[in-house]
């Protein structure tokens, strides 16, 4: 295992920049996830550490080695495909062993080896089977299997979950995590999934248009987001976001309401127009609450119960109960967003404002 | 009218025009299997009796086989068999550049190959004969086997199937340190043999069917390949059609030993490519 840094790491494909100066450092043995939505070009970021894509400008260093201009295969890494990429036409056996095979590595090494790691991922009563004849979870494992026999200084998963069934993708998030407990290696992982993100990463790249938004371990950005964007994407349903104006008081009013809010900072300038964002779970149902909605739909999923309801002047606010909810007739609900518990950013630039 | 009726009018005209199709065919077969003065007696004017090999005998085979013939198929195997091999090769690595590498021109180029096999091979067989004149393959088996090695339908085909293989195939073998040629071999070739067959079968047939080019490339017919020698039971003066007919047999039965069994990879490849065979 080896620790990994991007300095100043820039893609373009024609005019189009794909990547924009990335600078990350990763610590041997670390569990690092890029998370972002579709086209933020976080596969792209890995395939430019894999090798698979050149680098517009900037560096990769792996172990303290620049490898920008080295060889993929000589990279020391091992990647993970969301597709498997298992070759059909061989079985889980030759597939793990193909590049030990490529690379001549004596036959009784090799079959150790996969062995090994066949034991590991217990697909052991499966070395003869080809990938037709596996499961999405086994052919997930013989994936891995492959790059586990290369001994690798980084692992790279791209989306390795996103084609198995929920159920599976929960059992393989656990394997893995096992797996990264055990071989204490560096690992980045690639994903859309936010409950995967947080539930696997020591830490958390988020990237937006090819830019890093913000990086921390996964209850910090959730908690303590630096950005409109962080706040939103991280978390289901997403934070409430409430634009405001900055009373002459210091006090909030949002947009189309009478009601002012407390202000979680002191120091705002009157006039300036903010964002006011508080998750569902902490906004506090009350009949004496400030605040009026009415009540658009209840989700009860039977552990929660997510109430969506509309401020006015088309402010969505969702609210998330631990306890059963029903509607039982009724059509409006007053809340309340606790001071200690909303976030405010600035309205122009989506920079949380921590003063 | 009834339906079974109707139905029974029906395979009525298949069974004829199953017969009208067939039958050349067959009175070809039966003809290679009568004395060759026997050959046109009962067909003016007609009998029945036409389409029965009657008087029965295996003169004409025994002729060819005394004739040569025997050393004819084995040359046109051996130019079959050499050209399909090289074929493959070359076909397969100019498929599968046009498929994973860009380079500058490469649309052009792969235009300039698509057209080629759309050109008549008249059309060509003058400046091709100046090109082999010059290189001194005159007379020379290089002259059957070189020109027919690149086939643009079977670069057109390697290449269609290649771009359809996913390309995390070779960024996977890639990565496990594999070149270029390691990948082609030992991931794109066993994912298309199906495409290999067909493009196999293609230039062989290609070359067994060649009637033209052996005959401008090998002037001195020192060695003749099927379709020449199948020229040669016909002269000035004469036929000798129960041979003709028999070598013709011959000429059509080893190509369909072939095709037979692989029939299906290769109706499987041509379809797979697109293009209707």
């Amino acid at each position: 295992m080896s620790s990994l840094e991007l300095r100043g790491l820039r893609k373009h494909f024609g005019p189009v920049e794909i990547i924009s100066g990335v600078e990350l450092k990763i610590a041997e043995g670390e569990l690092v996830v890029f998370v972002g939505p579709s086209g933020c070009g976080k596969s792209t970021l890995l395939r430019l550490i894999a090798g698979l894509e050149t680098v517009s400008a900037g560096e990769v260093l792996i172990g303290g080695r620049d490898v920008t201009k080295v060889d993929p295969a000589k990279r020391g890494v091992a990647m993970v495909f969301q597709s498997y990429a298992l070759f059909p036409h061989m079985t889980v056996r030759q597939n793990m062993g193909f590049g030990m095979r490529v690379n001549r590595v004596p036959k009784a090494e090799a079959a150790v080896k996969i062995e090994q790691a066949a034991a590991l991922l217990q697909l052991t009563p499966l070395l003869e089977r080809k990938p037709a004849q596996l499961s999405g979870g086994q052919r997930q494992r013989v994936a891995i299997g492959r790059a586990l026999v290369r001994q690798p200084d980084v692992f790279l998963f791209d989306e390795p979950l996103s084609n198995l069934d929920a159920e599976l993708r929960v059992q393989m998030r656990t394997e893995l995590l096992a797996l990264h407990a055990r071989l204490g290696a560096t690992m980045i992982y690639v994903t859309h999934d936010q409950i995967e993100a947080m539930t696997l990463a020591d830490r958390i790249v988020v990237l937006r248009a090819g830019r890093v938004e913000q990086i921390g371990a996964p209850l910090e950005l959730y908690d303590d987001p630096d950005n409109l964007f962080v706040a939103g994407f991280l978390g289901s349903p997403r934070m409430n976001f409430l634009p405001a104006e900055v009373q002459p008081d210091g006090r909030l009013r949002p947009d189309g309401m009478s009601v002012d809010l407390p202000s979680p900072v002191d120091g705002l300038e009157p006039g300036c127009r903010v964002v006011v964002g508080c998750r569902p779970e902490n906004v506090e149902l009350t009949d004496t609450g400030a605040i009026q909605a009415s009540i658009k739909s209840v989700e009860q999923l039977g552990n929660a119960t997510f109430v969506h309801a509309d401020c006015g002047a088309g402010l969505a606010v969702a609210a998330e109960l631990r306890q059963r909810w029903s509607l039982s007739g009724q059509t409006t609900l007053r809340f309340n967003l606790p001071i200690a518990q909303t976030q405010v950013f600035d309205a122009d630039t989506g920079l949380r404002i921590r003063k | 009218m009834p339906p079974v009726l109707r139905k029974a009018v029906l395979y009525l005209c298949l069974v004829a025009a199953a017969i009208i199709f067939v039958l050349p065919l067959w009175w070809a077969i039966l003809s290679s299997f009568r004395p060759n003065d026997a050959i046109f007696r009962d067909l003016f004017p007609f009998t029945p009796r036409a389409l029965w090999p009657e008087p029965f005998t295996l003169d004409a085979y025994v002729a060819i086989f005394e004739r040569g013939f025997g050393a004819i198929i084995a040359n046109t195997l051996l130019v079959a068999a050499l050209t399909t091999a090289l074929g493959l090769v070359v076909n397969a690595l100019a498929g599968f550049a046009f498929a994973l590498f860009d380079f500058p021109g490469k649309s052009t180029v792969l235009g300039i190959v698509v057209v080629s096999f759309m050109l008549p091979f008249e059309a060509i067989a003058m400046p091709l004969y100046t090109v082999v004149s010059q290189l001194g393959w005159i007379d020379h088996v290089a002259a059957l086997v070189v020109p027919s090695v690149a086939n643009g339908l079977a670069v057109f085909l390697f290449y269609q199937f290649f771009q359809q293989v996913p390309k995390d195939y070779s960024e996977a073998a890639r990565l496990e340190g594999a070149g270029w040629l390691r990948i082609l071999w030992s991931v794109y070739v066993p994912l298309s043999l199906p495409t290999c067959i067909s493009a196999g079968l293609m230039l062989f047939i290609f070359q067994w069917e060649a009637f033209l080019w052996p005959l401008l490339a090998m002037p001195a017919q020192q060695f003749k390949v099927i379709q020449v020698g199948m020229a040669a039971f016909q002269d000035q003066y004469t036929t000798a059609w129960n041979q003709l007919f028999g070598a013709a047999v011959i000429t059509a039965l080893i190509p369909m030993l072939l095709l037979i069994p692989l029939q299906r990879y290769y109706v499987q490849g041509l379809a797979g490519s697109g293009i209707k065979g």
